[in-house]
């Protein structure tokens, strides 16, 4: 009993530690405007991020935005041919940073018209 | 510079070697970025040029090439990958940027152990400062004065407007200096259709300035001056008939006994009229009527003679 006391401790002691935002989106002709806000302490040691993305049809664009609305980094991606047809795109974000400016940062998605798959995993890793 | 062994004229060439794991497909792709905003878009539009790897690593490619000198992004796909795939970030990136013209030798070598983005690209001293900028670009502690030093140095317009592309919140000083680094710049480049935009706004808008706080001047004066008009006239029909008739003949210069003459009644009936209409218009004195000339004529039957 003691034992499993003691593991729960421990894992809530890392989870206190670190914060986690994980999801996904299917997307079916879709379009979206949403923003995934993730707060970053002062003295955050790092943020890792994945951010994969799909279309087989449409456009889809994700910018990760700092608490001054700056752009830290992103991509689009567009599915339109020079013959008029779609093709499908794929885009990915990994990346692991030490950011410098604490508030509340956000993934922003916007999609138009968009069929395919966006995922993404947010890992805080507070002070 | 090498002179590319292809006949076409508009275009360029890029020769590659590189060791991929068997992880990646043994393809290639170029790409026309036609603004900086398209350098991380990855699209099936922007594909201009594509190409097979061979078994040693090797490749090349002839690829469409404006006169001036372009953006371009090299980029290679994972097994299964679409051919417009774009990664980015700190690990896996699998791309690299590149400027090129008609004519240009492009060579790219991406070393053994280092990922793409630390390949080798070579064929113009752009290429070389497009690393560096990019470099620096990458870096949260590069400072507004490094990139407009960079913009102020180089010989290359597109790495000047790339450049001054990255900088944010510049003081007025910055700003002076990146203005008179794009005077010397070609104000038609595709590349800087914003910049130039921007910093010709900031002209206008010292312009829009003075035009606004002139025409708020004017409107506070008109306006003024509206509201004076409205509220002498509103206190000038306060008067008699006979009191605007008598204030007519005063300024028209006649003495109070003239216009008891002139209207047939007794001078002391013009004294009480007088008294009256001082109090009315809340004036001491016949000067002080003088700022009633200009209604007389419009709004009286008696239009003043001219003196």
């Amino acid at each position: 009993m003691k034992k499993i006391l003691f593991f729960l401790l421990a894992l809530g002691a890392i989870q206190a530690k670190a914060q986690f935002i994980k999801g996904s989106i299917d997307l079916r002709d879709s379009t979206i405007n949403r923003s995934i806000p993730f707060e970053v302490a002062a003295g955050t040691k790092s943020v890792k991020y994945v951010v994969k993305a799909y279309v087989a049809v449409g456009e889809l664009t994700v910018t990760l935005l700092d608490p001054n609305d700056k752009k830290a980094t992103g991509f689009t991606l567009g599915t339109r041919t020079r013959s008029g047809r779609s093709e499908p795109s794929k885009g990915e974000i990994f990346d692991d940073v030490n950011p410098k400016i604490p508030g509340t940062w956000k993934f922003n998605i916007r999609t138009e018209n968009a069929t395919g798959r966006i995922s993404y995993q947010i890992e805080v890793i507070k002070p | 510079m090498l002179v590319p062994a292809f006949g076409h004229s508009q275009q360029a060439r890029l020769s590659g070697k590189v060791n991929l794991d068997t992880g990646w497909a043994r393809k290639f792709y170029v790409c026309r970025m036609p603004g900086f905003d398209y350098m991380f878009t990855a699209s099936n539009v922007l594909i201009i040029a594509e190409g097979d790897i061979d078994a040693a690593g090797n490749f090349s490619v002839n690829f469409p090439a404006a006169k001036d000198e372009s953006l371009y992004r090299l980029h290679f796909i994972r097994k299964g990958d679409p051919a417009s795939t774009l990664i980015i970030g700190s690990r896996e990136v699998n791309h690299v940027f590149f400027i090129a013209k008609q004519a240009d030798q492009i060579n790219f070598e991406k070393k053994p152990g280092l990922p793409i983005r630390q390949s080798d690209i070579s064929g113009g001293k752009a290429n070389s400062e497009l690393n560096d900028l990019l470099r620096l670009a990458g870096n949260d502690t590069t400072g507004n004065n490094t990139f407009i030093s960079i913009a102020d140095r180089s010989t290359s317009q597109l790495i000047g407007l790339l450049a001054i592309s990255r900088t944010a919140g510049l003081s007025d000083g910055q700003r002076e200096k990146v203005r008179d680094v794009l005077a010397g710049y070609d104000q038609h480049n595709a590349y800087g259709t914003h910049i130039f935009q921007e910093y010709r706004n900031v002209n206008n808008w010292k312009l829009y300035l003075v035009f606004g706080v002139l025409l708020v001047t004017a409107l506070s004066l008109y306006g003024y001056r509206f509201y004076k008009r409205r509220a002498i006239i509103k206190i000038w029909r306060e008067l008699s008939q006979r009191e605007m008739d008598i204030v007519a003949l005063i300024l028209s210069g006649k003495s109070n006994k003239e216009v008891a003459l002139t209207l047939s009644i007794e001078l002391s009936t013009v004294k009480t009229h007088v008294n009256n209409i001082y109090a009315k218009l809340e004036v001491n004195n016949r000067k002080d009527l003088d700022r009633y000339k200009d209604f007389i004529n419009s709004h009286h039957r008696y239009p003043l003679q001219r003196q």
